[in-house]
């Protein structure tokens, strides 16, 4: 229902550059192009600018007649999105960095190595910034899927068609990513567990 | 990474929706990518026109969504006369569309033999009618009539069709059931013709207007009585049906005979 909804939307704008339709749909989509942006952007004032950006070319790109008519809108805002992230590395002449992870404060004093699951229940669950941080640490292609898979709700087949990939390899990069994010954030782990023994 | 740990991570990553800490974005930068987007689109956009609901149409999409619903409707509206129909009496509305669904219910049997047994069921269905009509009451209109003519009718097709089918086990079966039915339409026409059954004399129908006649006498009978027809329509018909039938169990009999020899 939610589709046929955007479809008429997508229709009134298209046709009749109906502003309240396309208000509607900015609406829908705002928050979650903003958080997507800046997933995979770490400069905010850049980032805020691109996400502006996507929107004001979603106009563009619907009221151009010469343009294809768009059938699965969520799929094209999420392309249209990666496609200027894209561009403005570009421009900047670099491609996407991963952050460094700084060293985060821990109340948890750590005497020995813990199991990955209490980190990941303790830390992760509890301390978003951190989780944040180690989002960003993983390959930017396995972010850029695990972020459209759980935080955007998308399922796999159209994931596939926003990053142009067979949904098999889509769920590889999944679980890739999964298994990277793990990894760093055990080490992680480990590291602070070092460090506390040395102090 | 074992399942426990993948579980707790997919949440750990699910709970980031929402946090500004993840780049969900506050109130401030929300009221600013508002203020330029929509200041953009408005000085973009002509004076908005409305799409008039024929003018939607274009969109495929649209029009498959009410092609679908339109063949849902007429399916709905189909089912509601068929069921509706089934009580329909000679001279409503929905009549037409009842013995049409039972014409179509014969036309799509290809065995003869069956096709007869249906006939002869569909034939009960007048009697029935013919019940529903007297217990009406009211002054009789000609409806009645019509349905004895249409039982009369049904009965007679049912044994020519019988007569069409090849397969003697079969013709021997259905005959079978034909005549129990004919015998089973024969009590309740019996029932018919003698419910209400009034002294000898008495048998003048009273048109609107007419004043009572004081004396009444057979030979002043001009309009038979819906019961005189029951016996002469509806059982004449069976009787003609049973001897059809005696004969075409007789027809099989010889066959048989001469199959032996």
């Amino acid at each position: 229902m939610q589709r046929l909804k955007e479809k008429l939307l997508v229709f009134r704008i298209s046709e009749g550059r109906d502003q309240s339709a396309f208000e509607q749909l900015y609406k829908v989509y705002r928050e979650k192009i903003y958080q997507f942006t800046h997933f995979k952007v770490s400069d905010q004032e850049d980032a805020d600018d691109l996400a502006a950006q996507v929107f004001l070319k979603v106009w563009e790109y619907l009221t151009d007649t010469n343009t294809k008519r768009v059938q699965n809108f969520r799929a094209f805002i999420y392309q249209l999105t990666r496609n200027l992230i894209t561009d403005y590395y570009r421009r900047q002449g670099r491609t996407p960095q991963n952050i460094e992870l700084d060293e985060v404060e821990n109340e948890l004093a750590a005497e020995e190595p813990q199991s990955t699951y209490l980190i990941i229940n303790h830390l992760c669950l509890q301390d978003r910034v951190y989780l944040d941080k180690c989002l960003k640490q993983i390959k930017e292609e396995y972010r850029e899927v695990i972020i459209l898979r759980y935080l955007e709700d998308i399922d796999i087949e159209e994931i596939a068609e926003i990053v142009d990939k067979k949904s098999g390899n889509v769920r590889v990069l999944i679980h890739r990513g999964l298994k990277s994010l793990r990894s760093i954030i055990q080490a992680d782990a480990d590291n602070k567990g070092k460090l506390q023994q040395l102090l | 990474m074992n399942h426990k740990e993948e579980k707790a991570l997919i949440q750990a990553i699910k709970s980031l929706k929402g946090a500004p800490s993840a780049g969900w974005p506050t109130a401030d930068a929300i009221a600013r990518m508002d203020d330029r987007v929509m200041n953009y689109v408005r000085a973009q956009s002509a004076s908005c026109k409305s799409v008039g609901f024929f003018f939607m149409f274009k969109m495929s999409e649209i029009r498959h969504f009410a092609y679908a619903l339109a063949s849902f409707i007429f399916i709905i509206v189909s089912a509601a006369t068929v069921v509706y129909s089934s009580n329909a009496l000679p001279g409503d509305t929905l009549y037409g569309a009842k013995l049409a669904v039972e014409k179509t219910q014969v036309r799509f049997t290809s065995n003869p033999a069956s096709r007869a047994k249906i006939q002869m069921e569909l034939a009960g269905n007048r009697l029935k009618e013919v019940r529903m009509i007297k217990q009406e009451g009211g002054v009789p209109n000609g409806r009645m009539d019509d349905a004895l003519t249409r039982f009369a009718k049904d009965v007679n097709e049912a044994t020519d069709v019988l007569k069409q089918a090849g397969d003697p086990v079969q013709v021997k079966a259905a005959a079978s059931e034909i005549v129990q039915k004919a015998a089973q339409y024969k009590e309740e026409l019996a029932d018919l013709g003698q419910e209400d059954a009034q002294p000898a004399g008495t048998d003048t129908v009273i048109e609107k207007g007419e004043n009572l006649p004081t004396t009444q006498s057979p030979e002043d009978s001009v309009v038979p009585l819906p019961k005189k027809r029951v016996r002469i329509v509806g059982m004449a018909a069976i009787e003609q049906a049973e001897q059809a039938l005696q004969n075409t169990q007789e027809s099989l009999v010889n066959e048989n005979v001469g199959t032996q020899h």
